[in-house]
């Protein structure tokens, strides 16, 4: 009986490390720093073996890519995408995958809802997003002496 | 004893093997269909995904777009997001489905902020004026930052109704669209319900429990991100007692004042004093 616990144990942590990419495009990073250089980026529901935790951040390995992930861009909560892994996915995979509140359900909303300003969203989306954001980000952050530039208790 | 071998293996399958890892270990019918049955019951107490969150946040955007107005100077727009992304990566949540949105509203009457599950995070141009600084701006943003880290939006919706709303997305497949148009029609009024209810909660404001919350994370945020906390309390005390909206649901400003006092000599380096330069490029940035 103790064999079978054991066992039952080993096959549940195996299997307890799988998880997934919970943004569209996460940064795979080379050290656990979100200013770290970046190795590689993958795509929203991504599958990806969990290696280490170490902080706010998970070493994961996805294939031969190996890095650290902020925590905040990893779920163990499946996703499944339709259309990237309808190749790989099985017929009930893609039905779950299907499912819920996604671009399909908001342009039926919108039909219902025509007096929404969806389009000045999109604007302001658009707007918001910043020009040269990586080399722009750096220059605003280090001529403010924020973040990776901030000295502590800082004139 | 094998009893509670039982109820540990229910335990450990349930939390710690994924559905998809189920369905391929269940090798005959009989065990298929326990498998979805298992499977059906995970979806229905399951969370909102991050992309359903997204979804959501957009909708309540909208309405608050659409009752604001946004104002469109990109010079602004994307001073606001160099701040609001620099607090962004000393969160919590650095990162979101779609990433963060830092927008202006046109109004200039009202001195609200408000942010969307989407990652979508709005100041007033009332607001925005009433800021002398760049780290008063900062304090503003990072309090609806702290909202959206502490999912306060999200939250607001109630169990039964969240329940309701995994059931009829796990009844429902977007392949059968044009099929099932009944179904799809009860998914769009769900989305509906839960727009309305998130978006509800984002005007109106949050629990005092979950305001004071947003500014004690608020304060941590902007002190790791290199800006003076000493702000929060200044721009505190610049607002009107009468505020309206969400802002209202905040206590009174001495109150306020107080508890973010006490929440500052917790933190061990204060960033206590405001950089010229920093002052400069608000002034340089922000011409309303």
């Amino acid at each position: 009986m103790k064999k079978f616990i054991f066992i039952l144990f080993l096959f549940v942590s195996t299997y307890a490390n799988d998880g997934y990419i919970s943004i569209k495009k996460a940064f795979v990073l080379e050290k656990p720093n979100l200013f770290a250089k970046k190795v590689a980026e993958l795509d929203y529901g991504e599958k990806v073996t969990l290696l280490e935790k170490k902080g706010a951040y998970y070493k994961i390995k996805f294939g031969h890519i190996q890095g650290w992930l902020h925590k905040s861009s990893f779920t163990s909560n499946k996703i499944v995408i339709l259309g990237k892994t309808k190749k790989q996915a099985s017929a009930s995979e893609i039905t779950a995958a299907t499912k819920g509140f996604n671009e399909i359900v908001e342009k039926n909303y919108k039909l219902e809802h025509k007096e929404l300003r969806f389009d000045l969203l999109d604007i302001g989306e658009k707007l918001a997003k910043i020009d040269n954001f990586i080399e722009t980000g750096i220059v605003f952050r280090k001529n403010g002496k924020l973040c990776e530039f901030k000295k502590v208790g800082q004139k | 004893m094998r009893n509670y071998i039982f109820i540990m293996l229910l335990f450990f399958l349930f939390t710690c093997i994924s559905t998809d890892k189920l369905k391929k270990i269940a090798e005959n019918d009989n065990l298929k269909k326990t498998v979805n049955v298992v499977k059906k019951s995970y979806d229905a107490v399951r969370d909102f995904t991050p992309e359903e969150e997204y979804y959501i946040g957009r909708s309540a955007a909208a309405y608050i777009i659409t009752k604001y107005g946004l104002y469109t100077d990109k010079q602004v727009t994307q001073y606001v997001n160099m701040v609001g992304t620099s607090l962004v990566l000393e969160s919590p949540r650095p990162y979101l489905y779609n990433g963060y949105y830092f927008l202006v509203l046109n109004d200039e009457k009202n001195i609200n902020a408000y942010a969307t599950p989407g990652g979508h995070i709005f100041i007033t141009k009332a607001l925005l004026k009433l800021c002398d600084n760049e780290d008063e701006l900062a304090a503003v943003l990072a309090h609806e930052i702290a909202h959206i880290c502490n999912k306060d939006a999200i939250n607001s919706i109630s169990k039964t109704k969240k329940i309701e709303a995994i059931k009829s997305i796990v009844d429902f497949t977007m392949e059968k669209v044009t099929k099932d148009k009944e179904k799809f029609a009860k998914l769009t009024n769900i989305f509906n319900d839960i727009s309305g209810i998130v978006t509800k909660a984002i005007l109106n404001g949050y629990s005092r429990k979950q305001e004071d919350k947003a500014d004690k994370l608020g304060i941590r945020i902007v002190n790791n991100a290199g800006y003076s906390p000493l702000a929060f309390v200044n721009i505190i005390k610049k607002l009107p007692n009468n505020l309206k909206g969400h802002y209202k649901a905040h206590r009174n400003k001495k109150d306020r004042i107080r508890i973010i006092n006490s929440e500052l000599k917790k933190l061990s380096d204060v960033n206590k004093d405001i950089l010229d330069f920093r002052k400069k490029r608000f002034k340089k940035n922000i011409k309303l």
